[in-house]
C-alpha cells in the first residue's frame, strides 16, 4: 500500500503511451457534419470588408460571400464573374479615350445580394467612390486613383473612365459591395457591415464568434446555382502545432499554408492529401546597390555563380520549392522562356570574375581591394528555421570564393517596416534574404524596379536604377493587351537578369493539407487563394 | 480603515499614470509598429501609407499621442483598435467571460488540489507521500506550458480522440454550456498543474510552521482530537499567509494565460493580447495592460484588508 502513488503513476503513464501508439493509425476521416467544411485560419480577420483590410484571413473569410466583376482561376487566367464577358481591346469593350481609356462592363442580370436587393451598375460606381472617399480607410487605392468617373447608362452596364491607360485594369473591382447599405453609412470604417457582411456570393454570413470562428451558410439563391455544401466555417487556430493536431484529428478539413518543416509529418496522415500549388512568391538574396560593396556588378555576378541553387532546392527546400532563375514566375506570361539559367553554379568562374575585377585573396582567405575586405552582412527574419539554414549554406558557398558573409537576423516587423524605420525600405541593409511576391499582372513590377520608386516614394528596396528599364516599365503600364506588353516584360527580365540586383533562389510552393473526403478543392496561385471555387466543393 | 482605503486609492492614481506612460513609451519603441503588417503588400503605395499613418494618428509626436490617449482614458474611453476600428473596451468585454470561465475553473481546481496536497504533505513530512508530492510539484512547475499543452493534445485529442484539440465549443453549438465542458479539460489541466505545484509548496511550508507552534501543542495537550486540532487550529492559521498569495494571483484571472489560450485556441483576453502584439495594435495592448495594472493595485489593497480581518494583530490605521 505504501507504494500506491508511484504504482498509480506508472500505470497511468504506461496506459497513455500504449494507447497513444495503438490508436494513431486507427482514426481516419472527419469529425464534422457531412455537409460542413471547416477551414483553418491562423489569424482572425480584422474586418469582413476586403478593401478595408490587409489580412490574408479576410480574403479567406470574405471570398465565399462576395464576387468581383472579374475573377482569377487556378491557371492564373481571368474569367468574368459578375461581368458577362471580359472587357478587352479586341472585343471593343476597352477603348482609348483622349489621353485615357474607357472600360465597359456588361453585368450579369438577376444577381441579388443576400438581403434580396438587386446588383446593379450603381454598386460598381459605389466601389470606386468608396475607395476615393478620404474618410474611408481603404488600405490601397492603386488603380482607383486613376479613374475619373464611372458611368451607369443602365443598371447592367458600367463604363469606367481612366485618366491614362492602365494595363492591369482587370484587377480592379475584385470585390463588389452593396451600395444600398454602405452609401447611407455615417462611418464605413466602423459600420456594423464590417462584422456582418452582405454580398452576392455562394455563402451567406451567419455568425462571427470573436476569437473563435466565422460561420457561413449556403446561399440557395446564388446566381450560379446553390453551393453543394450547407455550412462553411473558418476557425481561427493561431498555433501551427495545434492546427496540425486538429487536422490529424479530423476537426479541421483544410489547413492552408503548411510550412516546410511540417510536410514530412503531414505526409504520414492517411486521411489527408497535400495539395501543392505554385506560388507567385519567390525566395531571394537581394542587394542594396547603394552600398559600396554591391555597386560593382562583377561582385553580384560572382555571387550568383557561387550559389548551387539545385542543391538548395533538393535539400533545404525539400524538393518542394523549385529553383528560380527569374523574378517572374514560369506560369506567368511575363516570364521569358528564352532567358534560361544565366549564372550556372560555377565557383571557378566566380573566382575568375573576382580576380579579374581586382579582388585579390588576402591573408585570411577573404579577398581585398584597395584595402577593403570583400565582406557584407545579410539580414533576414529571425526564427524562420529554413532561412537560417539557407544563410549558413550561402555563407559557405561565398567563403569558397573568398567572400565573407556575416549573418544578422532581426524580427520580421523591423525588416519589413516602412520608411524610414524598416531595414529594407529604409536602406539600412547590405544584403537581405526574404521573399518577394509578384502579381498576376506584371505592372506591379513598376513599384519594385523603377528608379522613381526608390524609397520613400516606392518599394524599390534594392535602389536599382536603369534608364532602359524605366522606359520599359512605363511602356508596360500604358500599353494595352498581352501581345503588345509581352515583349516589354521579357526585356525587363533580361535587364534584371543581366544586372543582378537580386538573386532569385526558389519559388515558393503553397502546401495545403486537405481531408481526402473533401472533393473539388483547387489551390490558386493568385491572391484569390484556395477559396476561389468553394461553391464546387463537396464531401464524399 | 476608511482613511487607509482612501489613501491607498488616491496614491494608486499617479502610480497607474506612471505605469501607463512607461508602457506607452516602451510599446512605441519596439521596432516594427502598426504599419509593419502593410510592409510587404506591393499594392500599398507610399501615398496609401502616408494616408493610413495620418488616419491612425501615428504621425503625431509621442507625447501628444499619449496625452490624447490618457485624456480619453480618464473618461472611460480606451480608444479604438487600429485594425478593427472597434472600441477597445467592447473587444475586451467580449473576451472577458471566456477568460473568467477558464481561469476561474483552473483557480478553483488548483486551489482545491494544491491546498489539500500541501496539508497532507505537511502532516507527514519526509514520508513517501511527501517526497512524491514534492517531486511531482517540481516537475509540474518546470514543465514548459507550450510543450506540455501540445503533448496532452497529441495523446488525448489526436491519438485517443477522447477530447477536442482546441476551441471553446463544437462549431454551431455555442449556446450549450454542456458541449463546452470537454473543451475545458485540457487547458484547465495545463493551467492547474503549475498552480497546484506552487500552492501546494506554499501551503506545506505554512502548515509546517503552524504545526510547530505552542498553541497547537497546547490544544493537543488539552486532549482535543487530532482532526479538530488540524481543522480548527492549524489549518485556519496556516491559511493566513496563503490568502495574500491567492489574492495576488487574482489579477491573472483577467489577463488570462497567453500561451495556454493560444495553444488551445481559447478566445480569451490572453489571445487577444497575443494577436494585438503581433500587429502592434497599441490601443488594445494599452487597454489590456492598464486594466491588468489596475487589478493588481486593487487586489493588493484587498489582500491587505483581508489580512487585517483574518489576523487581528494587524492594524491598518
Amino acid at each position: 500500500m505504501k507504494h500506491r502513488p508511484i504504482a498509480c503513476l506508472a500505470l497511468v503513464l504506461s496506459f497513455l503511451s500504449a494507447s497513444a501508439c495503438a490508436s494513431s493509425e486507427a482514426h481516419v476521416g472527419r469529425r464534422n457534419a457531412p455537409d460542413t467544411v471547416v477551414i483553418r485560419s491562423q489569424q482572425e480577420p480584422d474586418k469582413l470588408n476586403k478593401p478595408l483590410s490587409n489580412a490574408i484571413s479576410t480574403v479567406d473569410v470574405c471570398t465565399p460571400m462576395t464576387n468581383g466583376l472579374v475573377g482569377v482561376d487556378d491557371q492564373m487566367k481571368y474569367y468574368p464573374d459578375l461581368a458577362t464577358v471580359l472587357p478587352t481591346v479586341e472585343n471593343g469593350l476597352v477603348k482609348r479615350e483622349g489621353k485615357g481609356m474607357a472600360v465597359t462592363y456588361k453585368l450579369r442580370p438577376n444577381v441579388r445580394f443576400h438581403d434580396g436587393a438587386p446588383f446593379t451598375s450603381n454598386d460598381v460606381r459605389f466601389v470606386w467612390k468608396m475607395h476615393m472617399d478620404p474618410k474611408v480607410l481603404v488600405v490601397s487605392r492603386e488603380g482607383y486613383d486613376k479613374i475619373t468617373r464611372v458611368d451607369t447608362p443602365d443598371p447592367l452596364t458600367a463604363v469606367v473612365h481612366y485618366k491614362e491607360p492602365y494595363a492591369p485594369y482587370l484587377e480592379m473591382f475584385s470585390t463588389i459591395l452593396p451600395a444600398h447599405i454602405l452609401e447611407k453609412s455615417p462611418d464605413i470604417n466602423r459600420d456594423p457591415f464590417n462584422r456582418a457582411p452582405i454580398g452576392t456570393g455562394p455563402f451567406k454570413f451567419k455568425e462571427w464568434v470573436a476569437g473563435d470562428h466565422v460561420g457561413m451558410v449556403a446561399n440557395p439563391d446564388y446566381f450560379d446555382g446553390p453551393p453543394k455544401l450547407k455550412k462553411l466555417y473558418v476557425k481561427f487556430v493561431p498555433d501551427d502545432n495545434a492546427a496540425f493536431i486538429q487536422l490529424a484529428n479530423g476537426d479541421i478539413d483544410v489547413y492552408a499554408d503548411f510550412n516546410l518543416e511540417q510536410v514530412k509529418a503531414a505526409q504520414k496522415l492517411k486521411h489527408v492529401r497535400l495539395d501543392n500549388v505554385p506560388s507567385l512568391t519567390f525566395e531571394q538574396l537581394a542587394f542594396n546597390l547603394d552600398k559600396p560593396v554591391f555597386k560593382e556588378r562583377a561582385v553580384r555576378v560572382a555571387l550568383a555563380h557561387a550559389i548551387d541553387k539545385e542543391e538548395l532546392a533538393r535539400t533545404l527546400y525539400k524538393g518542394i520549392w523549385p529553383v528560380a532563375h527569374s523574378t517572374e514566375h514560369p506560369l506567368a506570361w511575363s516570364f521569358n522562356p528564352k532567358l534560361g539559367e544565366l549564372y550556372p553554379f560555377d565557383p571557378a568562374k566566380a573566382r575568375a570574375i573576382l580576380d579579374e575585377a581586382g579582388w585579390a585573396t588576402g591573408s585570411d582567405g577573404i579577398r581585398v581591394k584597395d584595402g577593403k575586405r570583400l565582406s557584407f552582412t545579410v539580414n533576414s527574419t529571425a526564427g524562420r528555421k529554413i532561412r537560417e539554414q539557407v544563410e549558413l549554406v550561402l555563407a559557405g558557398y561565398f567563403k569558397a570564393i573568398g567572400v565573407e558573409m556575416k549573418i544578422q537576423n532581426v524580427e520580421g516587423g523591423l525588416l519589413f517596416a516602412g520608411y524610414p524605420s524598416g531595414l529594407l525600405n529604409g536602406g539600412k541593409f547590405e544584403a537581405a534574404l526574404y521573399a518577394n511576391t509578384t502579381s498576376v499582372d506584371p505592372a506591379a513590377n513598376m513599384s519594385s524596379w523603377h528608379s522613381r520608386m526608390i524609397p520613400p516614394t516606392g518599394v524599390n528596396n534594392t535602389r536599382f536604377q536603369d534608364a532602359e528599364l524605366d522606359r520599359v516599365l512605363e511602356a508596360g503600364n500604358v500599353k494595352l493587351g498581352k501581345q503588345e506588353r509581352q515583349p516589354l516584360y521579357w526585356r525587363m527580365t533580361e535587364i534584371l537578369g543581366r544586372e543582378v540586383p537580386t538573386i532569385p533562389l526558389a519559388y515558393w510552393t503553397e502546401m495545403h493539407g486537405v481531408n481526402r473526403q473533401l472533393k473539388g478543392f483547387k489551390g490558386n496561385p493568385t491572391s484569390s487563394r484556395f477559396v476561389w471555387n468553394v461553391k464546387d466543393w463537396t464531401i464524399e | 480603515m476608511t482613511r487607509f482605503i482612501l489613501r491607498r486609492l488616491l496614491t494608486s492614481i499617479p502610480l497607474l499614470i506612471g505605469i501607463s506612460a512607461l508602457l506607452f513609451v516602451l510599446m512605441q519603441k519596439v521596432p516594427g509598429g502598426p504599419m509593419a503588417v502593410y510592409g510587404m503588400n506591393p499594392h500599398i503605395t507610399p501615398a496609401d501609407r502616408a494616408r493610413l499613418i495620418q488616419a491612425m494618428g501615428l504621425d503625431l509626436p509621442l507625447h501628444v499621442q499619449y496625452l490624447k490617449w490618457l485624456g480619453s482614458a480618464f473618461t472611460g474611453d480606451l480608444g479604438n483598435s487600429l485594425f478593427t476600428g472597434r472600441p477597445v473596451l467592447e473587444m475586451i468585454a467580449e473576451r472577458t467571460p471566456n477568460t473568467l470561465v477558464l481561469m476561474g475553473i483552473s483557480t478553483v481546481v488548483s486551489l482545491a488540489f494544491g491546498l489539500a496536497l500541501g496539508v497532507f504533505s505537511a502532516l507527514k513530512p519526509y514520508s513517501k507521500f511527501d517526497y512524491t508530492a514534492t517531486t511531482l510539484s517540481f516537475l509540474g512547475y518546470s514543465l514548459p506550458t507550450f510543450w506540455f499543452g501540445i503533448m496532452l493534445m497529441m495523446v488525448f485529442a489526436a491519438n485517443l480522440h477522447w477530447l477536442p484539440a482546441g476551441g471553446m465549443h463544437s462549431l454551431g453549438q455555442e449556446g450549450s454550456w454542456l458541449d463546452g465542458i470537454p473543451y475545458l479539460v485540457l487547458p484547465v489541466t495545463v493551467l492547474s498543474i503549475v498552480s497546484v505545484a506552487s500552492w501546494s509548496r506554499f501551503m506545506r511550508s505554512s502548515m509546517l510552521e503552524v504545526l510547530r507552534m505552542d498553541y497547537i501543542r497546547t490544544a493537543r495537550a488539552k486532549g482535543l482530537g487530532e482532526r479538530l486540532v488540524i481543522a480548527r487550529h492549524a489549518l485556519r492559521n496556516a491559511l493566513i499567509p496563503v490568502v495574500t498569495v491567492v489574492m495576488m494571483a487574482m489579477p491573472t484571472l483577467f489577463g488570462g494565460a497567453v500561451m495556454t489560450e493560444t495553444i488551445f485556441s481559447w478566445p480569451g483576453i490572453g489571445r487577444l493580447f497575443f494577436d494585438s502584439m503581433g500587429k502592434s495594435d497599441y490601443p488594445v495592448m494599452m487597454g489590456i495592460l492598464l486594466i491588468s495594472a489596475g487589478l493588481v493595485v486593487l487586489f493588493n489593497l484587498l489582500a491587505d484588508l483581508l489580512y487585517a480581518m483574518v489576523d487581528p494583530r494587524i492594524q491598518l490605521d
